[in-house]
């Protein structure tokens, strides 16, 4: 096998390292969010509306005289608080319903297999404009609409890791001691799916982020919460006068994906999947 | 063969049921009334009872779908509450601007993807490499919302290079384009490399390597043919991608496109229209899933074979 350039080398462990950190920041920002914002949520001083950077407030103010800073440290709470729900629930029931399939009998394998092509041919978009038009998306209906449109991912990839571990010599002697399907499912087969199902959550969390985010620009996620898709949305119509709205929201979630992106495949390649 | 795509079309029908299905029962299970959360509070009990017939919720929910189904075969969507006229004129009239953006992106992706991909893989170990890699990275973690305000910013303000919107001239077409089109590119690129690096382990490379072919000659005519079945796969799941990125797109830009006509739609609680135009989407989604399997058998007879067993 050829050797790694220096260059290729460093950028990677560079990459990682960048990502961490990022990630550990945005984590602390999330967990002690109401420690740090210099400005409660709702707190707004329109004479300061569209200021620029200030000692006041370091990142400026938008449309309504509200600080920059605060609505971005809130909205990496709601941001991560929702993509980790998602992804939890996703898994969650992808576990269940993907050990439950080979478990039981053949046709309910079919049927499973049937029915998850079919709702995958369904975008998540879709769901979510439809429901749109009727009601006002708050963050609960949306964190199930996203677990209802992103378990298939997770369930077909329990389904297939266990059909394969199921050959292992450890479970036939396990079946000779007797051990219960279910228990043999739960014990021993299901902690072979650590390490991808890890990976799969890592990505999940990086496209929970980003659907999010896209709801809100749109203008259709939830209207009473900090969100930075939100504030992009806001920031929109004052693009010119102060593209600094739009921008510092806008690279926080650029950087946010490329942090877990970056995780994810590094992940995947110290569990060589 | 000729058992695979009937297989595969069979399967085209339950999912058009269940797209069906959900449109038209998402009327009822939403908390609430629907009709309250279109018409607004200050709705008279005539005005909401003339819609509620027109949405057929005054009948149950067996009958609201047959009769949708009934409407549907004779290719009746219903009409817009908002524009008095009915969806499928709608969706004509705005059909062609999404699918010339989706035309133009999906091209450009493809293109400079692949040839980023082989590029990649020609070039491997070396800085130039990396750095398409690098590229590639950024390129798949760029959400196009910000990538749209950010090259008009620097395009259209400070450049003062391309115009912002307007869809007449080949000059509008490049910054939606390159919006829409710089996460397909770097998630083909990405795949490109990813599938030539694995077809060149194959002992097919090794023999068209032993009889003398240059490593170019033999990436691009004997590996890149081999990749291209992954890299369609690709693509074609990048459906929803595109989707999105045409409301993203089409909103920044002003684009006179069916993504700019669903957001309208919403904004005004036109049920109807947004339902037409969902089931369109689906449709068009579940079309080209079908082609692209159907293509499969013809770039690699093998797979049929092998889908057969695994789909039933």
């Amino acid at each position: 096998m050829k050797k790694k350039t220096f260059y290729e080398k460093s950028r990677k462990k560079w990459g990682f390292f960048f990502s961490l950190s990022f990630l550990s920041v945005i984590a602390v920002c999330a967990i002690f969010a109401d420690f740090l914002v210099p400005y409660s949520f709702d707190e707004s001083n329109m004479s300061d509306k569209l200021c620029g950077f200030s000692r006041d407030h370091w990142l400026g103010c938008d449309l309504y005289g509200m600080d920059l800073l605060s609505q971005l440290i809130l909205g990496a709470r709601s941001s991560l608080f929702l993509s980790l729900s998602v992804v939890f629930l996703t898994t969650l029931i992808g576990c269940f319903v993907g050990s439950l399939v080979t478990l039981y009998s053949r046709q309910l394998d079919t049927f499973f297999l049937q029915l998850t092509e079919t709702m995958m041919a369904l975008p998540s978009i879709l769901v979510l404009l439809c429901l749109g038009s009727l009601m006002e998306l708050g963050p609960t209906t949306l964190i199930l609409v996203l677990a209802f449109t992103g378990w298939m991912g997770p369930a077909r990839l329990v389904r297939a890791k266990l059909l394969e571990c199921r050959e292992f010599d450890y479970v036939l002697s396990g079946r000779a001691l007797g051990v219960s399907s279910l228990r043999l499912t739960f014990r021993y087969l299901l902690p072979n799916l650590y390490s991808p199902l890890l990976v799969t959550s890592v990505f999940g969390i990086s496209g929970v982020v980003l659907t999010e985010a896209t709801l809100s620009f749109l203008g259709l996620g939830p209207q009473n919460m900090a969100s930075w898709g939100l504030l992009i949305h806001q920031g929109r119509s004052v693009l010119f006068e102060a593209p600094n709205l739009s921008l510092i929201p806008g690279s926080l979630i650029f950087l946010l994906i490329l942090s877990l992106n970056i995780l994810g495949d590094r992940l995947k390649r110290s569990f060589f999947l | 063969m000729g058992v695979y795509i009937l297989k595969r079309l069979a399967g085209f029908i339950p999912t058009m049921v269940l797209l069906i299905l959900m449109t038209v029962t998402l009327l009822r299970v939403t908390p609430g009334d629907a009709v309250d959360s279109i018409l607004g509070d200050y709705a008279s009990l005539e005005e909401k009872n003339i819609l509620r017939a027109k949405l057929g919720l005054d009948k149950g929910v067996l009958e609201q779908f047959l009769s949708y189904l009934k409407d549907l075969s004779s290719g009746n969507l219903g009409d817009s509450l908002i524009y008095q006229k009915s969806v499928l004129s709608l969706i004509k009239e705005r059909f062609l601007g999404t699918l010339k953006l989706a035309f133009f992106s999906v091209s450009f992706a493809f293109f400079v993807g692949v040839g980023a991909g082989v590029l990649a893989v020609f070039w491997r170990g070396k800085k130039r490499a990396s750095l398409i890699y690098f590229l590639s990275l950024i390129g798949v973690a760029i959400p196009n919302f910000w990538l749209g305000p950010l090259l008009i910013l620097i395009f259209s303000l400070g450049l003062n290079l391309l115009p912002v919107s307007g869809y007449t001239e080949p000059a509008h077409y490049v910054l939606p384009v390159l919006t829409m089109g710089s996460s397909l590119v770097a998630i083909i690129t990405k795949m490109t490399s990813e599938s030539l690096e694995m077809n060149l382990r194959a002992d097919y490379t090794r023999t068209a390597r032993a009889k003398g072919l240059s490593f170019l000659h033999t990436l691009l005519t004997h590996v890149l043919k081999n990749s291209f079945i992954s890299i369609m796969t690709i693509v074609s799941l990048q459906f929803s991608v595109l989707l999105t990125g045409a409301l993203v797109t089409e909103s920044i830009f002003d684009w006179p496109g069916l993504g700019s006509l669903v957001l309208e739609a919403l904004r005004n609680r036109d049920y109807p229209l947004v339902q037409g135009c969902v089931l369109f989407f689906g449709f068009c989604y579940t079309l080209v899933s079908l082609f692209t399997d159907l293509v499969y058998v013809f770039l690699d007879p093998r797979i049929s074979l092998v889908k057969e067993k695994e789909i039933f």
